[in-house]
This record gives structure tokens, sequence and C-alpha cells, in this order.
């Protein structure tokens, strides 16, 4: 794999220019909804937190940490606040403390929205929680080590946030930063993830306001909830990164790990078949596997002597769906993709075209109704695994020439 | 921050890069020294200097890929 150098390359770039270097073209984040910026930090075994909205900003230590955040964050409405941390471990640590509170007490509410931006943060994609080291290592690489981008202070000073706000020193920069990181075209396709945002929050409003509701977010989830909430953090990791394949500087990255190859159509020997010539050999795709196809008829170029650089597809360029039929290395050392796809999608498509290909897009459709299958299977009666008892075992008849062929062998 | 080699590169990022580059046949000085005079984005055909290239290159504005500008336009370096 030579994903490697290609990101080195971009890290001596921005260190030779001293800028940062984009890894994508659009915003990979929403952009926040009136957001909250919080810091937590940990001294003499108190805890203090600092919390901000760029208007109001409060500062409390030990029992009073919460009481600041509230008093910033104020009562759950029925839009929901993005909340934006420097790292996981601030997110961790909110969590902690929303734990400690005790239940039916002051900020019952303010740690009942802690524990959903907790659960918001699993669902890459979600707008609710900007955590904003791995946002900004999404967008850009920096002229430093990996290790060094964890840090925030090192995305602040490259991002030109240095002047620390003396009122709000834990949290300066984190929204001037979240504004920069999210500007820009969004990802298409972003706005599903904010859908399920909106409903997820709704979902809360809900149970907060019914009072015969006997679930809280102390409860314990039963296995129903807990499977249906692992398929959908499961899903929504699944749908970011296959929607970030339609970004063109990320796919040109992927092209060195295999999961996006760049090729050119050589031949359509029957209707429908489509024999191409990669690039280069690396390839992560199987034969028989599910494929996206984006072909670039405007760019039609002969086959070039070495290896060209990433697509971007416009409106006009066909994506169709096809299946690899094989991924083979020729005499000469080329990869040789063959794919069928319906005859008609690919009518239009001739020897020359650029193609660019990648596993077939996943559909937020298709995994909304997979875990409305999923949830009724756990809510079926006879479902022993829900229901958290084993099976009692029980003898059946043996036909007898399954007898008679058990005892031959 | 020292520098050293070829350009701006800070000791540690230099550091981690020659460990990325050990078994390639280029050092820090010889990678600066190909991506800094390389003018086509996706010349080489060996594929370390391809991605290394391809990777240095992905700074460079093009028309038909950029959409956002915010990097070029908003971030600077202090």
């Amino acid at each position: 794999m030579s994903v490697e150098h290609y990101d080195l390359g971009q890290r001596l770039r921005a260190a030779v220019t001293g800028r940062p270097v984009p890894r994508s073209c659009h915003a990979l984040a929403l952009a926040p909804v009136d957001p909250v910026a919080v810091a937590v930090h940990h001294a003499a075994g108190r805890v203090t937190l600092t919390a901000t909205d760029a208007t109001t900003t409060r500062t409390g230590t030990g029992r009073d940490a919460l009481a600041a955040l509230h008093a910033v964050h104020g009562d759950p409405t029925d839009t929901h606040r993005t909340l934006v941390v420097a790292d996981r471990a601030t997110l961790r640590a909110l969590t902690a403390l929303a734990r400690s509170t005790p239940p039916g007490g002051p900020h019952e509410q303010l740690a009942e929205v802690l524990d959903w931006w907790q659960d918001r943060a699993e669902h890459p994609g979600s707008g609710a929680v900007l955590v904003l080291t791995e946002a900004c290592q999404a967008r850009w690489t920096l002229g430093v080590t990996p290790t060094e981008e964890h840090r925030f202070t090192t995305w602040r000073t490259w991002l030109g946030l240095t002047a620390t706000d003396p009122h709000a020193p834990g949290t300066s920069g984190l929204l001037p930063a979240a504004a920069q990181v999210t500007a820009g075209t969004p990802l298409p396709g972003l706005d599903t993830a904010a859908h399920q945002d909106r409903d997820s929050w709704m979902a809360l409003r809900s149970r907060t306001v019914t009072p015969a509701h006997t679930r809280t977010w102390r409860s314990r989830d039963t296995r129903a909830r807990a499977a249906l909430g692992l398929a959908s953090r499961s899903d929504a990791a699944e749908l970011m990164a296959s929607r970030t394949l339609d970004d063109p500087l990320v796919a040109a990255r992927e092209a060195h790990t295999g999961n996006v190859v760049h090729a050119v159509l050589t031949a359509t020997p029957e209707p429908g078949v489509l024999e191409a010539h990669a690039d280069r050999l690396t390839c992560r795709l199987r034969p028989g596997a599910d494929l996206t196809v984006t072909a670039h008829l405007q760019r039609a170029l002969p086959v070039p002597t070495v290896p060209t650089g990433p697509q971007q597809a416009t409106p006009a360029d066909p994506r169709v769906s096809a299946v690899l039929s094989s991924a083979t290395v020729t005499g000469d050392g080329r990869l040789a993709l063959v794919m069928a796809a319906a005859a008609r999608s690919v009518a239009a498509l001739t020897p020359g075209d650029r193609l660019t290909v990648r596993a077939a897009a996943v559909s937020p459709a298709a995994q909304a109704n997979a875990r409305r299958t999923l949830g009724s299977r756990y809510r079926h009666r006879g479902n022993w695994l829900a229901a958290g008892t084993a099976p009692a075992p029980a003898r059946r008849g043996v036909p007898l020439d399954v007898a008679v062929a058990a005892a031959d062998t | 921050m020292t520098t050293q080699g070829v350009g701006r590169v800070p000791t540690a990022l230099a550091e981690f890069a020659e460990q990325q580059l050990t078994g390639t046949g280029l050092d820090l000085a010889a990678a600066l020294t190909l991506l800094t005079a390389s003018e086509h984005p996706y010349g080489p055909a060996n594929s370390v200097t391809a991605a290394l290239t391809e990777g240095w290159h992905s700074a460079d504005p093009d028309p038909s890929t950029t959409t956002t500008g915010a990097p070029a336009d908003q971030d600077r370096r202090v």
C-alpha cells in the first residue's frame, strides 16, 4: 500500500508551504446548530468546566461544573444545539459528569442531553457533536507528525487561531475552528444525518415531556434496544465511509488503498460488459462485488502512458451499477477488470472513457429498512435471543433414510 | 521550531518521514528535491514516487475539483 507515502507527500507540502493541505474538497461535517463549546480540565482532583456560545461564557468547578454548562445551554428546546469539543477525552469527561449527577437533581435534563450527545457522537456524520481534532484531520493534513495532529493546540496554531480569550481560556479557538472546518460545500448526502439528528432529538424530547414514560436515560438498554443501537452506529459508519468516496480528493487518496480504482475503458465486447485497464495494481475490489462505476465521458482521453489523477464527476457523467466479474493481472503487468452492468445503462460508453470504480454506494433507505426488519424480529415473541431465555432442547424423529445414511458414513 | 534538510520540515516530521521512506531508496532530502522539482502531478510511474507526488500536488488548486477554497482563503500558519 502506498497511501502512507501519499499522506507523507501531503505532510511535506504542508511543512514547506506552512499551510494545511486539504484532504477533501467538501466539508465533511455539518455546520453546527447554535453551537456550545465546552472544555473540561482536571486539576487537584477537581473538575473545571468552561462553556461558551460566543455571547455567554461560564466556568464552574466541582459540583458547579454542570451549572456553568446549564447557564450557557439553557433548558432543552425543540431544536438541539451542537456540542463543540476539542477531542473525545472531553466527551468522556462530560459523560462522567452526567453520570455523577443524582437522579432527579437540578441538572437531570442537562445530564440527559449530555447522554444524547454521547450517543450521537458515536454516529459518524452526525452534526449534533463536533469533535474538532477528528473533523480537522478529515479535512486537512498538517506539516507535523500524525501524533501531533491529535492535539487541538496544534490545529489552533495552524488555523491561525492563537488569540486567547481571557474569559474562556479553555474554550479559546473552539468555535472559530468549528466554523472553519465546516465551511464550504457540505458533502452530498449529509442532510440525511441532520434528519436523523432531528428525529433522535424529538424522540428524546417526547420521552422527557411524557410523564407516563418510565424509561429514562439511566435505564439499562433492553436487548432489542442495544442491538438496534449497535446497528444504527454501524450503519452510520458504513454510510459515511461510502459517501466520503464521492469527494474527489478523498477518492484520490483512496486510490492508493485500493478502495477506489481509476481505469480506462478498453473494450465493450458485448452489451453490458465492460473491460477496463486500471491505472495501478492496487485494488481491494473482489469478483462478485457490487460496484458503482462513474464514467467521465466529457473527459474522454486516449489511454495514458502514465497513471492519471483524480476525476471529478459532473452531473452529465453517468453513474451506473455493475458487478465485478473478474480482476486479473495481464501478462504486461496491468490490472484488467471485467464488469457486468445493465446494457442500457452503459450504452453511451466507448473505449477510452475514464472510469472511477468503487464499491456500490450505500443506500440509507436500504439501511433503514434493514433496521426496521431487525427491530421487528427482536420484538417477535418467538425470538429467544431477545427474550433472554434459551430454548428447551427437543428431540424429533429422524427420517429412516437419514438414519441409514448416517450409519453408512 | 528546528528544521532539517531541504525546506522547512520540523525535526519530528523529518524523523517520521525518514522512517516512512526506509527501504524506498529515498531519503528526506532526495524526496524533497524530487517533490519541489516535480511539475506534473502524476508523472512518475514508480509507486512510491507516484504516491508522494500525488499527495504533494493534491494541494494544488484545480478549478474542476476545488469547491470550497476554505484552506487557501482562510488558513494561515502564524
